[in-house]
């Protein structure tokens, strides 16, 4: 026991992390993190943006940054101590950024230890509003920074690969979660079989998944239910050319919600914006077209969506 | 957690048990839309197994609650299950004809035969009832094999009321387009089955159009 003196006061930090991700590369996932980050800092908010897209960081650049010299990957390797030391302004009120740094190893790579210390350091940050890009890929470490934040958001594209991609996000995170939640070393090798189509011992679909661990522990689905309806996802559908592909979002959500038994929200579809991307590949800063563009006008309105859920009592402090 | 095809009639198509038969059928071309087989939004979420499985059970789901015989039976099942509490039975239509407030549990002769003949109100095809296509997105064969299923209609009924080709029904529902007749007579006969199958004849007869073109564009 540490002297009474020498106890540190606990530190009630009320921010609220948002976790973006997504199984696909190029479904917009950085312009949608930088764009809800500029929406949110619009509205008062203190926000902090982190690029944990490591290996590809290129969330600077939609702030007509220069590439970084200092960046995440520095405080993951210790390169620098105080990861307070590596956020850097945006150039737009409210809203800071930790970048990515381009040197690096990949969310893949990273250890288990620096991955401990880089979660907790991120819930010790003192911001209203986190956004983690975390760049696209279900490995563990990914699936890990999705599921300590208080929310994590799913952008997929209305392509059919890019919507498989999000299923198999989805059940990588089920089965993530599930691997987290369960104590038993007979169930956690049953979980390890997978579940899909094809080769071996796999499960057929999360059911037969279930129903094999509640053979051993009838208990426990109950238990994993509950658990699971703890877990606070939400689904954007970006780069929408059609009404077809505005329908699939809430489609999706529907199927998800029944299937896995996670709570899935669709927020919203963006639209695909031909002027954006030419912006981009100017290199213009985004907030130069805000707030006339429809992507704007769409993100706002979903960033709303995702404000409320704080006010209802939703979010927890961290200490 | 239950799986889809284990979820009662209700919770599968997400609408309360009171919902109105109107409802059952919105809700009803929704789940379609998401659970069919060329629904872009969930082809690589289900095997082809469990998407069968799911779609018969929507088919079984639509049948029951559509019919107020069938719905009734069901609901006491649910009730002897224990999924289901007396008081939250009864669709709008029976529930709020001919009894007054006062009177709510006191269920005498005339009111039931007042409810039997709403219940047949209830059954003439309405308006939603036509809008079974999404008027957005094209009809495919499988969509309409589906919505005749749940008709309980027989391809051989309709060739005999419609006097089209029984084989010419069945290309069109299995979409082989290489054998289906021209344009302007496949039009025809489309507005035709949509007049048996009761649904509005022009997203029918446009959204298979649409499917169609698809094809032709490819060749």
């Amino acid at each position: 026991m540490a002297q009474e003196g020498l106890i540190k006061k606990r530190r009630t930090i009320e921010n609220h992390i948002l976790a973006i991700g997504g199984g696909k590369g190029g479904t917009g996932k950085s312009l949608i993190t930088a764009c809800l980050g500029i929406c949110l800092a619009d509205r008062g908010s203190e926000v902090l943006l982190i690029d944990a897209d490591l290996g590809t960081a290129n969330l600077h650049t939609f702030f007509g940054l220069e590439p970084p010299q200092i960046g995440l990957s520095d405080f993951i390797t210790r390169r620098k101590s105080s990861i307070d030391s590596i956020i850097i302004k945006t150039g737009i009120n409210n809203l800071k950024l930790i970048p990515g740094a381009q040197d690096m190893i990949g969310m893949a790579n990273l250890s288990y230890g620096q991955k401990i210390r880089t979660l907790n350091n991120i819930k010790k940050l003192n911001y209203r509003h986190i956004l983690i890009d975390l760049g696209p890929g279900t490995s563990f470490n990914t699936l890990d920074f999705f599921l300590i934040s208080h929310c994590g958001i799913l952008i997929t594209s209305p392509e059919p690969t890019s919507i498989e991609n999000t299923y198999h996000f989805m059940k990588s995170l089920f089965l993530r979660h599930l691997r987290k939640t369960i104590t038993q070393k007979a169930l956690k090798s049953l979980i390890d079989k997978g579940v899909g189509q094809g080769d071996g011992e796999k499960f057929d679909s999360v059911f037969d998944l279930l129903e094999a661990i509640e053979k051993i522990d009838p208990k426990l689905g109950d238990n994993i239910a509950c658990h699971l309806s703890t877990l606070d996802i939400k689904l954007i559908v970006n780069q929408a050319r059609t009404d077809r592909d505005r329908a699939i979002g809430q489609k999706m959500a529907i199927a998800a919600r029944k299937y896995f038994g996670i709570p899935i929200d669709f927020l919203g579809t963006v639209s695909y914006d031909t002027k954006v991307r030419k912006d981009l590949l100017q290199r213009k800063p985004i907030e130069a077209y805000f707030p006339h563009s429809e992507v704007f006008k769409e993100l706002a309105e979903i960033t709303q969506k995702i404000s409320p859920s704080y006010q209802l009592g939703l979010d927890f402090s961290v200490d | 957690m239950k799986r889809l095809t284990e979820q009662n009639y209700y919770t599968l198509l997400g609408i309360p048990p009171k919902a109105s038969f109107g409802e059952v059928q919105s809700a009803y071309n929704q789940a379609l839309s998401i659970y069919s087989t060329d629904s872009i939004a969930t082809y690589s979420l289900f095997t082809q197994q469990e998407r069968e499985r799911i779609l018969s059970r929507l088919v079984d789901a639509y049948k029951t609650l559509t019919d107020s015989q069938l719905r009734r039976e069901y609901d006491h099942f649910l009730i002897e299950r224990g999924e289901l509490s007396p008081q939250n039975i009864g669709y709008p239509s029976l529930k709020d004809s001919n009894i007054t407030k006062g009177k709510l549990r006191e269920v005498t002769k005339e009111s039931l035969i007042q409810k039997e003949k709403d219940t047949e109100i209830e059954n003439q095809p309405s308006e939603s009832n036509l809008d079974l296509f999404d008027s957005q997105t094209s009809v495919t064969g499988k969509s309409i094999k589906i919505v005749r299923a749940a008709r309980e209609i027989s391809l051989e009924e309709i060739c005999r009321k419609t006097n089209i080709p029984e084989k010419t029904l069945e290309d069109i529902e299995e979409e082989h387009f290489e054998k289906l007749p021209a344009l302007v007579y496949l039009k025809g006969f489309l507005k035709a089955y949509a007049k048996i199958l009761n649904v509005n004849q022009t997203q029918m007869v446009n959204g298979y159009m649409k499917r169609y073109l698809e094809w032709k564009n490819t060749c």
